[in-house]
């Protein structure tokens, strides 16, 4: 920021991007186009005569040239300035589609600077503005020198002068939180292997597919090693194999969350927080703390055996499920860190809870029926239709066994606690949960409850905030209206409150 | 659950949050909630009609393909049959069931006879409104009102085009009302906050 001031960049004239941005535009749209037609020029390389290469060459060549010279114009079409007095961005692009994009200051939430392959490359960052009224990708300008694109992210937000003034005082220099590596390759191996065994599966089943395919058209006697393949999955037990399977996405994934992951950085600031992290791409995501809706800390069983908690925290958005980077998700702290991330986004402590609500028995079934009864009568029918050892049938057992554990330790955990501010849901089972929402930043509140639940006198409660929901279900009925009535109070009368 | 709980959450007595919109005498202690204008009855008789079109012809493309018109395969129409018994048994149920009230601080919306569904929407989270007629509402003089937040949108449907354009007015005059007085605490409380 100060170096911003000295430099002194007028973003009232319209402003160019790094000369680089030529090359930054060419790479992207050369990334695109390879990836479009590199089926199609190498099955011209296989199916041609040598003679007629010499053509495909100059067709790559002058398709090139042609490349190179859109990317100039995409640079020379691409401005950008600030018109101070209706406090508005404006982004001009595109060569014959002219598009121009005019964004309140206001409006802003979010400006990322971002740093892929060919912006590490050239040494520049890419500045990618966020809104909450559009979930648009477009407005990017791919390629700023590190100053300029500071100097435009402070310009954009934290503009107000006498505002910098008011808070600069304010800002005590925090100590950044540095995630251990150690802490960061633990998490990585431990974390959401089941979503990425089933990636894995996926993609495994897909890529066989695709190989059969393949091989069917182009070569001849495929039979032989295929049904090698299928011998195999039939002798060694597919039970075997799934172990190999679900193995290497664990470590697949652990490389993958490492890369991702690498370097995690986070800076706290007086109404900001600074997170970066990516080895290969880098990261920046500037958080605005008044903007962030839900705060959960999540943890499962080994996880919180070896201090390993995650950070899943979403910012106002018009469309949260849409919107990937309203969703930060931060792995690998511990439960001090994430108490202090707390401290930070809210400016206060965890708070302590005074009132408790339960949910009543009926809470436990879809998690009972999901998570134990339908796997288990999957791998019994498994086990009977493969013609299997019924030994095996041990295994589904005790896996329903083990639901006398959790099952009721979900229905014990499971719990809606209300402070003045906040609310917190909490939800233990082999996951564990607690997310919490300030009261101020709820926007509607609805009762829902299905006509069977009337005389246990149960119901829902959905709060909805711009950045996802908090829903406690099966609750006492009259509880949770008179819980409705009293987060209303809060929020309608917070203006008069203030007087 | 808990015998504490309802204490520590009951709303303070100072607090106020009368009912704006009311045709009936105002009830103090509940609210009195709005009927849909009797109007809407016919979009929504409307509305079962095509859906029961378009199962019925479902029906009948499955019973001629599948089942080649046998007798056994008449029970194909079965899941019909009770879904329209059910729909001609519920109708005045579920119309009854719609109902809305804009009181002082929000806008209210109950529906749903199976599931029961009522959503609160306060006016200072309100971002916009707006007013939806579609052809066959104009035909019948009928109108939407939708409210929408940054968390999401309440709509109310069937409302008289008149009551639509007056709630939509006291909701904009309410909202407004909410803006000023915020920016004027908000310029109020700068000077505090600099001396801090």
């Amino acid at each position: 920021m100060q170096e911003s001031a000295q430099q002194h960049i007028d973003f009232s004239q319209e402003q160019r991007q790094s000369v680089s941005g030529v090359w930054i535009e060419f790479g992207s749209m050369l990334k695109k186009y390879i990836r479009a037609f590199f089926v199609l020029i190498i099955y011209l390389f296989l199916k041609l005569e040598w003679i007629y290469y010499i053509y495909i060459l100059g067709g790559v060549f002058l398709a090139l040239i042609l490349l190179a010279a859109v990317a100039y114009l995409q640079y020379q079409y691409t401005v950008f300035y600030i018109d101070q007095s209706k406090r508005e961005f404006i982004l001009k692009k595109g060569i014959f589609n002219r598009e121009k994009f005019v964004l309140s200051i206001d409006k802003i939430l979010q400006v990322n600077l971002n740093q892929s392959f060919w912006q590490q490359v050239f040494k520049v960052y890419a500045v990618e503005i966020e809104t909450a009224g559009t979930s648009d990708q477009e407005l990017k300008i791919p390629a700023l020198d590190l100053k300029i694109a500071q100097a435009l992210k402070s310009e954009l937000i934290g503009i107000n002068p006498q505002e910098r003034l008011d808070t600069e005082p304010k800002v005590d220099l925090r100590a950044p939180i540095r995630i251990a590596y150690t802490k960061l390759v633990l998490h990585a191996f431990t974390a959401d292997y089941l979503r990425s065994f089933l990636l894995m599966l996926g993609l495994i089943i897909s890529v066989y597919s695709r190989i059969h395919e393949y091989a069917e058209t182009f070569l001849q006697p495929v039979e032989d090693w295929e049904s090698e393949a299928y011998h195999f999955f039939k002798t060694q037990s597919i039970a075997l194999a799934l172990l190999g399977i679900f193995l290497f996405s664990i470590f697949v994934n652990a490389v993958r969350n490492i890369i991702r992951y690498f370097d995690l950085k986070i800076r706290p600031e007086a109404t900001t927080t600074w997170i970066s992290y990516g080895l290969f791409s880098k990261k920046n995501i500037l958080i605005q703390n008044d903007r962030i809706q839900t705060f959960s800390i999540e943890t499962q069983l080994i996880q919180k055996k070896l201090g390993l908690f995650l950070l899943r925290i979403s910012q106002s958005s018009a469309d949260i499920t849409a919107d990937k980077k309203a969703k930060v998700k931060i792995i690998g702290l511990s439960e001090n860190q994430a108490e202090q991330m707390f401290e930070q986004t809210y400016h206060e402590k965890i708070p302590t809870f005074s009132t408790h609500l339960k949910a009543n028995f009926r809470i436990a079934i879809l998690p009972f029926v999901l998570f134990f009864l339908l796997p288990t009568i999957a791998a019994a029918i498994t086990i009977f239709i493969t013609k299997s050892p019924l030994v095996l049938l041990i295994f589904p057992s005790l896996y329903l066994a083990a639901s006398f554990y959790f099952i009721p330790k979900f229905k014990k955990s499971y719990q809606l606690s209300i402070s003045n501010k906040f609310l917190k849901l909490r939800s233990e089972m082999w996951t564990s949960k607690a997310l919490y929402v300030r009261v101020q930043d709820i926007q509607a509140v609805s009762i829902q409850q299905e006509s069977w639940l009337k005389r246990a006198q149960l119901a829902h409660i959905n709060l909805q905030t711009a950045g996802g929901n908090l829903r406690f279900s099966y609750g006492d009925e009259r509880t949770l209206r008179n819980l409705a009535d009293w987060i209303l109070y809060q929020i309608e009368s917070k203006t008069n409150h203030r007087k | 659950m808990e015998s504490t709980s309802d204490t520590a959450i009951k709303p303070l007595p100072d607090f106020s949050n009368r009912q704006l919109w009311q045709q009936d005498i105002p009830a103090a202690e509940q609210v009195m909630m709005e009927q849909l204008d009797a109007r809407y009855k016919k979009i929504l008789w409307m509305n079962i009609t095509l859906q029961a079109l378009i199962f019925l012809i479902t029906s009948s493309v499955v019973f001629v393909v599948f089942f080649e018109k046998r007798i056994g395969g008449l029970i194909v129409f079965l899941p019909f049959t009770i879904w329209l018994g059910i729909r001609l048994i519920t109708f005045n149920k579920v119309f009854t069931r719609k109902k809305y009230a804009l009181r002082e601080h929000d806008l209210i919306y109950q529906s749903g006879l199976i599931f029961k569904h009522r959503q609160i929407v306060p006016h200072n989270r309100i971002q916009h409104i707006s007013i939806q007629e579609s052809w066959l509402a104009r035909h019948y003089g009928l109108a939407s009102i939708t409210a929408f937040t940054t968390g999401g949108a309440i709509t109310i449907p069937g409302l008289d085009k008149n009551s639509a354009l007056n709630i939509e007015a006291l909701m904009l005059s309410k909202i407004n009302q909410l803006n000023r007085t915020e920016t004027a605490q908000n310029s109020e409380e700068n000077p505090e906050e600099s001396q801090d």
